[in-house]
């Protein structure tokens, strides 16, 4: 694509975006484009290297034209063009590649790929970018390095395809995210529905998200299918939505049925699950899930690749695995900070504690000359875990060095791993412009490495929100409740973007049960989710929540000082607000270059060795404070421990219906849906979702069996976090047996 | 039952412990465990409780080490992978997994060190017949009178016991041998020996051919003799004279009773203890054994026997044919086969001999040397825990004994293990700094705790790591010489009784030199890598500090190389002096097997004292006997101010001299005890490692000194030789009569 070309799309997108928005799949330039969804910040490349893969689903229509692939972008201005590039690689075929020179006006990419590359089914796509400084050589100025993809231009393009059609449930993977990375689901409901009917459509959503592929779910309620572009969904008991008019997309027949329609109107595609009893339909919507089965699966390695880490590479239990799985490649690097990142996704009951040390088995070089404080790092969560020095002045080429990182370090659902090399060498102080220019390699990272998970403690400790959002844990069995304290469509939707993102990133559908009954949600464990006026001051203030001073700022909001636009409007802007991204910034969304030198004081010495202070007795903590919401919120995320047994409440509540339902949309999104942990969380339209509480007193849930050696670690990691226990438990052992020692050794033996 | 039960509960605490002492917590669960031990110990010990409150000492002090042990097996250990690395890991490793398993059997060894009650007295019809052996090789004959006069002079009815010497140095075999002089030697010392023991009561025996060394010896008269028990004293082990009514009852008292062994005690420092000059003030190095282990073992029936100061029954001799002689410790060999058939032992633990150690360092190396290697054979050739017959408390008590030898072999790799990361910066030990401060500091500080504990009394802190550090390069080849020919490693005679009339450097020194220079060495590289290298390295610390641990321990060893002239404090004995004509009152300095000193002041000299002259010193002798006289001639006189202090050779002396030399040379039981209780005094680490360090910052100027004087020697030596003028200097020589101080130095008045 040529500027001109670029420069009108963005103009389109500008003026248009409301209508491109809701034409999810429609490219007004007549050819299908499908995004790279689901975040715009993922299409962010910032520091000296950064790479992403996505795997992009084409039907065999599609597969058959001559497929393109646009990429458009800008950049900093600190970029400097002779020694950046960006590289687009299909399939693990290298595809294009073009210099970085778009800082006054946008770049752009532009390639038509070789015929038979792109395969029906999942294709994997990656960029990888790489940038150096204009003039400092510093590790610090890395940070100023940044290019941006283009979310409402770049895409795999299928020229002489409008809109992919859509025949069978694969394909539904072929819908194209829009501008913000969302995909539009419009489930279809009778006005003031009952509570089954909203639960088959709540879980034929869900079903539809998994299957689809969908990341980022932007769930509508709406009261009837129009004849535009979009997906519709619609679920339930025959006789009930004949009932209530909806009879007319249903086909005939009787029993179960499941079927997708994508031809009459262009662009639009309809999901219908029926059946005439609860169970016909329960059966119905599960047979939108896909099929699991190994044999079934016919992805290329690649696609396979880019399916397993789209939400974080799934770890279970106890494993090995080179880093190349991860997404990671064997890479040569002649700058001073290279970044290689991936995210694992551990289970809703993985224990964090420490009781044993997650490995990175590194297989990686370093070049003679560097300077002695080279080291390789590793960020988890952008806490710094783990380090190892590069020390050696002649270099060194090693295999399988092990990096230890606790696994205090970790959370429950996705953690974010970076593996970062510092290289600074003599010549960057100086900083000559031979140097800049100098492309000398420097260090090189092997995707051999591994990464080595050992066994880990299976228990549910609550309250995690993490656990919740990466799991649904523990509102997976059907015990649990959902409860809305209204029937409004924006609730409602909120509710179904809220579950479509968990059931997507779980894998698997929420069974928990919708209810709009206030008296049926006072047992077991229950989501609540709805607007802040609707539920009781004594209900939120079991959550710990300081009520009051939450109303009185979200009073504020509904009168209007917050603007915002309306629910169902163009959200899109503020996704790519570059406001939102600087606040992340600025919040230290991203770790700063360390300080070197060693502080000398007696407390940070303490720290550095030592590193016990009051928190870690169990006896000696404070009780938790009241959750203060900030200023902005317009989201708020906080779980408690139920009122009996293992019950957990977990409540999500928006300033109304429409900011709820509105910033659900946002909320779902990955890099702020990954963001949200520990007690409470808040949504900010500006600043992302941020946790703003992390339980002190915390329950456990047993989840699976308790084997001895589950057991051990549980007990392990208990006592690691709650150090009076350990010593207290150690020293009446010791007592009991010095006791039991001396009565045995008075009875054997000659006696005085 | 209640046995059973009591075990069962022991079983299921230990099990408890163990599973939550092995527990993965984190670093600061362990740091928190560790010093919540470490306080509880220290209270326990610093208000000094008792009963119970010993085992939950141990117990708290036992969690740390399981943690320190089960983090260092499973966290620190180079790779598999790393082969350059792992080898020496693991190497360092089983070093401390030695340690480790060595202070977990001490543990049992001393659960509850027992003390015995004294004896019934037994009616005279009652008591048994006793033999005494006093075997012989090559000690001095003025040296076996001492020890043959007190072992007559015994409490017991005349007719009841007989005391036998027997030579092993006049036999028949040496005195027909082919070297004509050492022949004459032999048969001269045959001669002399019968007159000996004939004058002084006793039975003179030897043998036709020197087979199977000092068992050998002591089966040719058990073969001739009858008593129903044996006593055996070694040649310089001279007893007291309640020693056989202090042990001969509790045979009576037990059928099954097969050894009866007491403490062996000394009057004269070791090598270490004389070049460190400690002797006074410290406990002497086997009191650890005789003190603390020798009583927990007679807990569990292992006590066994030590060759010498110890009375055995016959009866049970029998059924094993008499000594065993297959190794060269053949005294715990004995005892070995004795207890694997259910014969049962006792220890006693009142010093009723007055013994010799080695004095020069080469001789005490011998010593240690012969026992390494035959405790070594009897882990080869008999070993304990394949014996049938013995229980599995004594199996552990026998396998303790034997295992402490090995810490020959497992402190080599302490001493190389820091010098492989100063100089080819080798990691072996994974470990960062703060793993370092919460694992293995606070390992260490709990097993310092745990040994100044038990034997804090008998064994000061860090003395323990001089004596195996001193001795571990020596018996290490003995070891190996042991694992080469099990059956014949070469055995050599202690030699006692030695006399070190000046300051000079062992011959053993030179290793001792060489480590000290390699670990100053270091020292220096571990303070260039420190400045020179950017990063302040947390290892290179840890390591440099253990580098010095072993400097400081270097530096100790050369004060012990360095060997003093023998120097005792004075007696202080009154005397009356019969010389000339006059009678004088004086003062006994010094008194030893060849002769003694006197200091008598200058204005009581009425004429002049030729040397040659002949005179007579009179002793009250202690304990209201009565007084002795002893003939003495005089051999030197040295004017000091206002005294004469005249050095006397001793006459010919008869059996009741003896009775007086020995009355000035040797203390009662009484005495002897008081002396070694005097030096027992509990005292912290801190003051053991404040004695350390006073011996490392003097060892080594002393040690240079003297090598400074052997190379002017040698040079000067050299140039005489070459025909040169003038000879290099020569150090004064002191007063020719080697002197031993008595034991009665501690007693008050």
């Amino acid at each position: 694509m040529r500027s001109h070309t670029v420069f009108a799309a963005l103009v389109a997108f500008l003026a248009f975006a409301a209508t491109a928005r809701a034409n999810g799949t429609a490219n007004p330039g007549g050819e299908a484009l499908h995004r790279f969804g689901p975040d715009p910040l993922q299409l962010r490349f910032e520091g000296e290297t950064s790479s992403r893969s996505w795997p992009i689903y084409v039907t065999s229509a599609e597969a058959r034209t001559r497929a393109r692939i646009h990429v458009g972008f800008t950049n900093a201005i600190s970029v400097m063009p002779e020694s950046s590039t960006l590289s687009i690689t299909v399939n693990d075929v290298a595809v294009a590649q073009t210099p970085i020179a778009a800082a006054t006006d946008p770049g752009a990419l532009d390639v038509e790929l070789p015929r038979g590359l792109l395969t029906q089914g999942f294709n994997n796509v990656r960029i990888a970018v790489s940038q150096r400084h204009r003039v400092d050589c510093s590790m610090e100025a890395t940070y100023e390095l940044w290019t941006q993809v283009d979310p409402a231009s770049s895409g795999l393009a299928f020229p002489g395809v409008a809109d992919p059609h859509i025949e069978m449930l694969d394909d539904l993977a072929a819908i194209s995210p829009d501008v913000s990375g969302a995909v539009t689901i419009r489930v279809v409901l009778p006005d003031d529905p009952d509570a089954a009917a909203v639960d088959s459509a709540m879980h034929a959503v869900e079903a539809v998200a998994i299957r689809a592929n969908i990341q980022r779910p932007r769930v509508e309620v709406v009261g009837e299918i129009r004849d535009d572009a979009g997906l519709y969904v619609l679920a339930g008991q025959r006789g009930y939505l004949t009932l209530h008019g909806l009879g007319e997309f249903i086909g005939p027949g009787q029993g179960r049925a499941l079927s997708v329609e994508g031809q009459e109107v262009s662009g639009r595609v309809i999901v219908v699950a029926v059946g005439d009893s609860p169970k016909e339909t329960a059966d119905a919507i599960d047979g939108i899930l896909p099929v699991r089965h190994a044999e079934a699966r016919t992805e290329s390695p690649p696609a396979a690749r880019a399916l397993a880490n789209q939400f974080g590479y799934s770890v279970r239990d106890e494993l090995r695995v080179p880093l190349r799985d991860l997404g990671v490649h064997t890479e040569e690097f002649g700058g001073r900070l290279f970044r290689a990142a991936f995210d694992i996704n551990l289970p809703g009951d993985f224990y964090p504690a420490d009781y044993d040390k997650l490995t990175l088995s590194l297989t990686a070089g370093y070049s003679s000359g560097l300077l002695s404080n080279s080291q390789i790092l590793v960020r988890v969560n952008d806490r710094e875990a783990g380090s190892m020095p590069m020390k050696n002045p002649r270099g060194d080429l090693f295999r399988d060095r092990p990096v230890s990182v606790s696994l205090s370090a970790m959370r429950p659902g996705v953690n974010h791993v970076v593996v970062e090399a510092q290289t600074p060498d003599a010549g960057d102080a100086a900083c000559e412009v031979k140097h800049l220019m100098d492309m000398r390699k420097r260090f090189v990272f092997f995707e051999r490495s591994e990464l080595i998970v050992p066994a880990f403690a299976h228990i549910g400790r609550l309250p995690n929100l993490a656990a919740t959002l990466s799991s649904g844990f523990p509102y997976e069995s059907e015990t649990s409740l959902i409860y809305a304290p209204s029937r409004d469509r924006a609730t409602l939707s909120a509710v179904a973007s809220y579950l479509a993102r968990t059931a997507s990133v779980s894998g698997r559908p929420i069974g928990a049960r919708i209810t709009f009954d206030r008296e049926a949600a006072k047992r077991g464990s229950v989501l609540f989710i709805g607007a802040l006026d609707s539920f009781p001051q004594s209900l939120v203030e079991q959550f710990g929540v300081d009520y009051v001073s939450l109303k009185k700022s979200w009073s504020r909001v509904n009168a209007g000082d917050f603007s915002g636009p309306e629910p169902g409007g163009t959200a899109a802007p503020q996704s790519v607000d570059s406001g939102q991204v600087f606040d992340q910034w600025a919040q230290g969304g991203h770790a700063a270059p360390e300080d070197f030198s060693p502080r000398l004081t007696l407390r940070a010495l303490y720290d550095r060795y030592i590193n016990i202070h009051r928190g870690d007795f169990a006896l000696l903590r404070d009780p938790e404070r009241p959750i203060q919401a900030p200023e902005r919120a317009t989201i708020l995320l906080a779980q408690a421990h139920g009122p009996q047994g293992f019950d957990t409440w977990t409540l999500v509540v928006g300033a109304s219906p429409g900011s709820l339902a509105r910033d659900m949309t946002s909320l779902v999104a990955p890099s702020n849906w990954n963001e949200v942990e520990g007690r409470a969380s808040v949504f900010t339209p500006r600043g992302g979702a941020k946790t703003i509480d992390h339980a002190v007193h915390t329950y456990f849930i047993p989840t699976e069996s308790l084997t001895p050696g589950n057991l051990r670690l549980i007990a392990a990691g208990f006592m690691s976090a709650n150090l009076d226990y350990y010593v207290l438990s150690v020293l009446i052992a010791a007592v009991l047996l010095g006791l039991a020692t001396r009565a045995a050794v008075k009875v054997h033996g000659n006696r005085s | 039952m209640e046995r059973s039960v009591k075990k069962a509960l022991w079983l299921s605490c230990g099990l408890v412990f163990l599973i939550l002492a092995t527990e993965p917590v984190g670093i600061r669960s362990q740091f928190a465990i560790g010093v919540a031990a470490l306080i509880g110990m220290s209270v326990i010990r610093a208000l000094g409780l008792t009963g119970p409150w010993r085992q939950i000492f141990l117990a708290l002090g036992t969690a740390v080490v399981i943690r320190y042990f089960f983090w260092r097996t499973v966290n620190t250990i180079p790779p598999l992978s790393d082969l350059w690395n792992f080898i020496p890991g693991v190497l360092l490793y089983m070093a401390e997994l030695y340690s480790t398993v060595m202070l977990a059997i001490s543990l049992f060894v001393v659960a509850d060190p027992l003390d015995r009650k004294p004896p019934r007295k037994l009616a005279p019809e009652e008591m048994p017949t006793v033999d005494i052996y006093i075997p012989t090789y090559n000690e001095d004959p003025e040296l076996l009178a001492m020890t043959v006069i007190a072992a007559i002079d015994m409490d017991y009815p005349k007719d009841k016991f007989t005391v036998w010497l027997l030579d092993d140095g006049g036999s028949d075999q040496k005195c027909n041998q082919d070297n004509l002089k050492k022949a004459k030697e032999a048969q001269e010392r045959r001669v002399e020996l019968t007159a000996l023991a004939e004058e002084l009561g006793a039975k003179y025996l030897t043998r036709a051919k020197n087979e199977h060394a000092k068992a050998g010896n002591m089966n040719n008269c058990f073969k001739q003799s009858d008593g129903e028990l044996i006593a055996v004293f070694d040649a310089d082990h001279v007893p007291v004279r309640e020693f056989l009514q202090q042990t001969v009852g509790y045979f009576r008292e037990d059928p099954r009773l097969f050894l009866c062994q007491t403490p062996h005690f000394f009057t004269n420092p070791d090598p270490l203890e004389r070049n460190l000059e400690t002797f006074q003030r410290m406990p002497s190095e086997n009191e650890m054994f005789y003190g603390i282990i020798q009583k927990g073992l007679d807990k569990w029936n292992g006590a066994f026997f030590c060759g010498s100061a110890a009375v055995i029954r016959r009866e049970a001799l029998q059924l094993v044919g008499g000594f065993s002689g297959i190794t060269i410790t053949e005294d715990c060999e004995t005892a070995l086969d004795l207890h694997s058939r259910g014969w049962r032992s006792m220890y006693v633990d009142k010093p009723m001999i007055s013994g010799l150690q080695p004095e020069t360092f080469s001789s005490f190396i011998g010593q240690r040397s012969r026992w390494a290697r035959g405790m070594f054979q009897i882990f080869l050739l008999k070993n304990p825990v394949l014996k049938r017959g013995l229980t599995l408390a004594q199996k552990i008590c026998y396998l303790s004994n034997i295992t402490y030898w090995f810490f020959s072999i497992f402190r080599l790799p302490f001493l190389v293990s820091p010098l492989l990361f100063i100089y080819f910066n080798m990691q072996i030990y994974i470990a960062n700094a703060q793993e370092f401060i919460s694992y293995t500091v606070l390992y260490m500080l709990a097993n310092m705790m745990m040994q100044n504990y038990l034997y804090g009394k008998v064994r000061w802190a860090l003395v323990s790591e001089v004596y195996e550090f001193m001795q571990t390069l020596y018996l290490a080849q003995g070891l190996f010489s042991v694992v080469l020919n099990p059956y014949k490693p070469t055995f050599n005679v202690t030699d006692k009784g030695n006399s070190l009339d000046k300051d000079h450097l062992s011959e053993l020194s030179t290793p001792f030199f060489v480590l000290f220079g390699v670990y100053s060495v270091s020292m220096i590289v571990c303070v260039w890598r420190w400045f020179t290298e950017r990063d302040a390295n947390e290892l290179l610390g840890v390591v440099a500090m253990w580098n010095l641990f072993n400097l400081l321990m270097s530096s100790a060893a050369l004060g012990v190389i360095a060997e003093r002239r023998t120097f005792r404090a004075p007696l202080d004995r009154p005397i009356d002096l019969a010389i000339g004509s006059s009678l004088i009152s004086a003062k006994a300095l010094d008194v030893s097997y060849g002769g003694c000193r006197v200091c008598v002041p200058a204005d009581r000299m009425q004429q002049p004292v030729a040397v040659g002259a002949p005179a007579v010193v009179d002793v009250k002798l202690r304990a209201g006997h009565g007084a002795q006289s002893f003939p003495v001639v005089v051999s030197n006189t040295v004017t000091r101010g206002d005294v004469v202090e005249i050095g006397f050779a001793f006459g010919k002396l008869k059996r009741r001299h003896y009775q007086a030399i020995g009355d000035l040379m040797f203390g009662d039981a009484k005495e002897i005890t008081a002396f070694r209780e005097n030096r027992r005094r509990a005292h912290g680490i801190l003051h053991g490692m404040g004695t350390f360090f006073a011996w490392s910052f003097t060892g080594p100027p002393r040690a240079f000194r003297l090598l400074w004087w052997e190379w002017k020697d040698r040079r000067a030596a050299l140039k005489a030789s070459e025909g040169g003028p003038g000879g290099g200097t020569v150090a004064e020589a002191p007063p020719v009569v080697a002197l031993q101080p008595a034991p009665a130095r501690a007693a008050s008045a």
